[in-house]
């Protein structure tokens, strides 16, 4: 038997305040797919993202992420469907007035993590993974763009979750450390069958790093087995 | 890049720091204004004491005489302190005030003598002096009874009006006080709503987001009110030294009340504005941020 998708939308209309953004959208994402999410800006990529992390309620048509029903999430139960998801922004969004442990630690305290030796374990064990073992005692804005990027999908990983979603993260960054991020990203897929969806509207990452594309456009979610660069 | 640091970390401190500071001043003008309305009563009782009755006697009485009835003046509930002036004493201190003696120029004293007295403050007012000076004037040996009538009117009138003044003013100062706390708060959580929503795209419950600003808030709104008290009990010190009549010691209680009060205050309005201002964030979305 097939296991189940780990997010799910069918029929699902998005709106942003009352306008109509994306219609009767209909996607499902395996375990350790990789899937990119890629349009024009102002087509409803960040909505698409933002429903499926709570930020934007789920109104019309049904819809499952890490087994969370999101017609049913409430502000009392959004924060556990938050801790079974990794979600990456493209403007990093760390707290800013903490070092890289500190923003680490946050998130292990506020998902309910107690055990400090098992906390520490778990902050060096992400930050081996991304790369930056060594810079847990820097600030937010003494890391460069990719390091502070890196952090950001530290942090994602740290309840690992089943499914990561990335808004845009490579949109502040070079191409050079562009091309880094996007190794990692895809390395965390392979290895721990973490699912990634990633909206971005970076066709040079798509080209060097091809995966299944879901394309918005007009109003609706195109599912492409691959993506035209015409 | 430490230094920067050091220097980032310093920048993003002022809006605490003027947030404690703004909510002490407002506290510390409520705690004045608090101070004027307890200190209102003790200087309306100064006043009160201070109008002199005079009991003017009639000439070639008997000095026992007029002492019975000091005697007897110094025993009746209304009287605060009295004193026997004969018609010597009167002339002396006539002399010493307007510095010419009307014994030369008449040949004769034409001063009475007269027994003054300071009444409680309770009883200055225009029918209760009315009917100690009926009572006065039973005696033989009053010839009248003299007080300022327009005085005594015009400070019950005065510390009537100035007492809905006060209170006026302090309710209106109360209201200021929690608007200007509240609006100082909410600045100062403005610059933290990003931060707020993104431990809470982290899965932070809003529970555990809040709790530590709203422990902050109490620490803040505590410091406040102990910097506003310790500018008041300045101000008491200072008055008290200069002014002798304004005695805190005798609304003790008041005053300690008061400081609780503000101290109250301080940390509710804290608070509140804290808790309102990141639940307010937190029910937001992303892009509402911006």
């Amino acid at each position: 038997m097939a296991e189940s998708p780990i997010a799910e939308l069918r029929n699902v209309n998005i709106y942003q305040s009352n306008a109509l953004i994306l219609g009767n959208v209909n996607l499902a994402v395996s375990k350790g797919e990789f899937v990119y999410l890629v349009g024009k800006t102002g087509t409803g990529k960040s909505s698409l993202l933002r429903t499926l992390y709570g930020d934007l309620p789920l109104r019309e048509g049904e819809g499952r992420v890490v087994g969370f029903d999101l017609s049913q999430i409430t502000w009392k139960t959004v924060p556990y469907l938050r801790r079974n998801l990794g979600v990456v922004f493209q403007d990093f969004q760390l707290l800013t007035d903490r070092n890289v442990h500190e923003n680490l630690g946050f998130v292990l305290r506020s998902t309910g993590w107690k055990d400090k030796e098992r906390m520490e374990e778990k902050i060096n064990d992400v930050l081996d993974k991304v790369g930056l073992k060594t810079k847990g005692f820097k600030m937010p804005f003494e890391l460069s763009g990719g390091e502070q990027q890196r952090v950001d999908i530290a942090r994602a990983m740290l309840n690992s979750p089943k499914l990561i979603l990335a808004d845009e993260p490579t949109g502040n960054l070079d191409p050079e450390t562009s091309d880094d991020i996007m190794q990692l990203l895809f390395q965390i897929a392979r290895d721990y069958g973490t699912s990634v969806i990633m909206a971005t509207h970076d066709y040079i990452v798509l080209q060097k790093f091809p995966s299944r594309v879901l394309r918005t456009e007009q109003g609706k979610v195109v599912d492409n087995a691959t993506v035209s660069f015409a | 890049m430490t230094q920067t640091g050091r220097l980032s970390a310093k920048r993003s401190k002022p809006s605490y720091v003027m947030a404690v500071i703004g909510v002490a001043l407002v506290l510390f003008l409520l705690g004045l204004a608090g101070l004027l309305v307890i200190q209102a009563n003790n200087l309306k009782i100064h006043f009160k004491e201070s109008i002199e009755i005079q009991v003017i006697l009639r000439d070639n009485i008997r000095s026992q005489d007029a002492q019975a009835l000091e005697d007897t003046i110094s025993h009746l509930p209304f009287t605060k302190s009295v004193s026997y002036v004969t018609k010597d004493q009167a002339l002396q201190n006539y002399k010493k005030d307007f510095g010419d003696d009307p014994d030369t120029l008449l040949q004769y004293n034409p001063l009475y003598a007269s027994i003054n007295f300071f009444a409680k403050a309770d009883y200055v007012n225009a029918d209760s002096l009315k009917n100690i000076e009926n009572y006065l004037t039973q005696h033989d040996i009053v010839r009248e009874v003299y007080y300022r009538k327009d005085l005594v009117n015009t400070l019950n009138g005065n510390v009537k009006r100035v007492s809905v003044i006060i209170l006026a003013l302090s309710v209106l100062l109360a209201l200021v006080v929690i608007i200007l706390i509240d609006n100082t708060i909410r600045l100062a959580m403005f610059s933290n709503r990003f931060l707020i929503k993104t431990m809470q795209m982290v899965g932070a419950t809003r529970w555990f987001i809040a709790k530590p600003f709203d422990l902050r808030s109490i620490w803040n709104g505590l410091i406040s009110a102990l910097v506003a008290i310790a500018g008041l009990l300045g101000v008491i010190y200072a008055v008290e030294k200069n002014m002798p009549e304004f005695n805190s010691n005798q609304n003790l209680v008041m005053t300690i009340l008061l400081l609780l009060c503000m101290i109250l205050i301080g940390i509710c309005i804290s608070l509140l504005s804290t808790h309102r201002s990141v639940m307010k964030y937190l029910r937001l979305q992303l892009d509402e941020l911006y």
